[in-house]
């Protein structure tokens, strides 16, 4: 199987998750005919987010009304094309609604002084025990780099994050790894801001660190993966928090076996 | 598989859903090393000299980034949702923005990227 010449934290994360809804998405390429409104509204939120911190870093601080116009208009324009699935109990007008509370709330949060937002990356993954390099570097994006080396990660969610998930938390490891790498210095904290959609609007903060022992497990993790996608190792998992929205559902439910494997190199 | 492939997959099965075979489709993107002269700007493929369309000129269509960023650089305008998809239409001259290519969403783009910055220069 040709896998891919650079590895990213959210094919790390698809892969451990669910490998046959990998394959799907980035070797077939199927078509998504539906998406889940969850993932559109945090895309959505995630666009006005990182427009408001450019913004506060070129213009000091932007209008809140400006910030709600420019998720309002990100909404709009995904909700162009294709079909998107909402849960029995949500409508698109009260995510765009729950979207603005969301918002208005982090708005007036005090902010610290910006570095930058989305913070792109594509670095070498190295063993810091063995000095083992990954053959394909590892690429990301991070949602918001402070200027006292505090790196940000912005969640939107339907719960409270479990405290217990931090530590093993991938996504984080690698950001922090890469800032490393990037700014040769580890950063000050990984901070995971999560926006919750209740009924009434929360928005929880986690502070977490990593060290040496985490970077060697991240090493490892992607070197796995890399291994099983070139073996053209493709399980599914049905059940699994993603299979709720998955667009390939119906590829899922049909697929017998990974008998294509005519591909293996 | 290159960038340039992609497998479609079709199962075909009984009426009460035993599968017969499966059906892999390989579409494979043909691009062309260099733009032919006088290529057009737009979802219009060219045609060639002896009035068959070259499909391998085709533009391909706006991308969903390009479609989010003109939303966003018109909402920052005052024009919002509904508007801006009217806006977009009548800009483009289409009937569904569907129809509108990369490089003519990216020529809008630029321009107005340029247009705010001037009017931010202005307000200076």
């Amino acid at each position: 199987m040709n896998a891919p010449d650079s590895i990213s934290v959210s094919q790390i994360n698809l892969y451990r998750t669910c490998s046959l809804k990998y394959r799907f998405q980035y070797i077939d390429q199927l078509p998504r005919l539906l998406r889940a409104s969850a993932l559109v509204f945090g895309s959505a939120v995630h666009t006005a987010l990182e427009w408001l911190h450019k913004a506060r870093k070129v213009d000091g601080q932007p209008l809140l009304e400006d910030l709600l116009r420019v998720f309002e208009a990100d909404w709009h324009a995904q909700c162009l094309d294709g079909e998107i699935r909402f849960p029995d109990d949500t409508s698109a007008e009260q995510l765009l609604v729950k979207g603005k509370e969301l918002l208005s709330a982090y708005y007036h949060i005090p902010q610290q002084p910006l570095h930058d937002a989305e913070v792109s990356f594509q670095v070498p993954l190295v063993n810091p025990t063995t000095g083992e390099v990954l053959e394909v570097p590892l690429r990301g994006v991070i949602d918001l780099v402070e200027a006292d080396d505090t790196v940000i990660e912005f969640k939107t969610s339907q719960k409270r994050w479990a405290l217990a998930d931090l530590p093993d938390n991938v996504q984080l490891t690698a950001y922090s790894y890469a800032y490393e790498l990037l700014f040769g210095r580890a950063p000050k904290e990984l901070r995971l801001v999560n926006l919750i959609r209740t009924k009434n609007p929360a928005i929880e903060t986690h502070i977490t660190g990593r060290e040496k022992s985490d970077y060697e497990r991240l090493f490892h993790v992607a070197k796995e993966v890399r291994v099983g996608i070139r073996a053209g190792v493709f399980i599914p998992n049905r059940g699994c928090w993603l299979c709720k929205d998955c667009e390939y559902d119906q590829d899922c439910r049909e697929w017998t076996g990974n008998d294509d494997r005519h591909e293996v190199a | 598989m290159t960038p340039n492939q992609k497998i479609y997959r079709c199962t075909v099965t009984t009426l009460d859903g035993q599968p017969l075979f499966l059906l892999l489709i390989t579409r494979e993107r043909m691009e062309s090393a260099i733009a032919p002269e006088g290529s057009t700007v737009g979802a219009t493929p060219s045609t060639s000299p002896n009035g068959s369309v070259n499909r391998n000129d085709v533009d391909p269509r706006m991308t969903e980034p390009q479609k989010r960023y003109l939303f966003r650089l018109l909402a920052q305008q005052g024009i919002d949702g509904k508007n801006a998809e009217a806006h977009l239409k009548k800009t483009f001259q289409v009937a569904t923005l569907r129809e509108v290519s990369k490089t003519t969403a990216s020529q809008l783009i630029e321009q107005m990227v340029a247009n705010q910055k001037e009017a931010g220069h202005e307000r200076a």
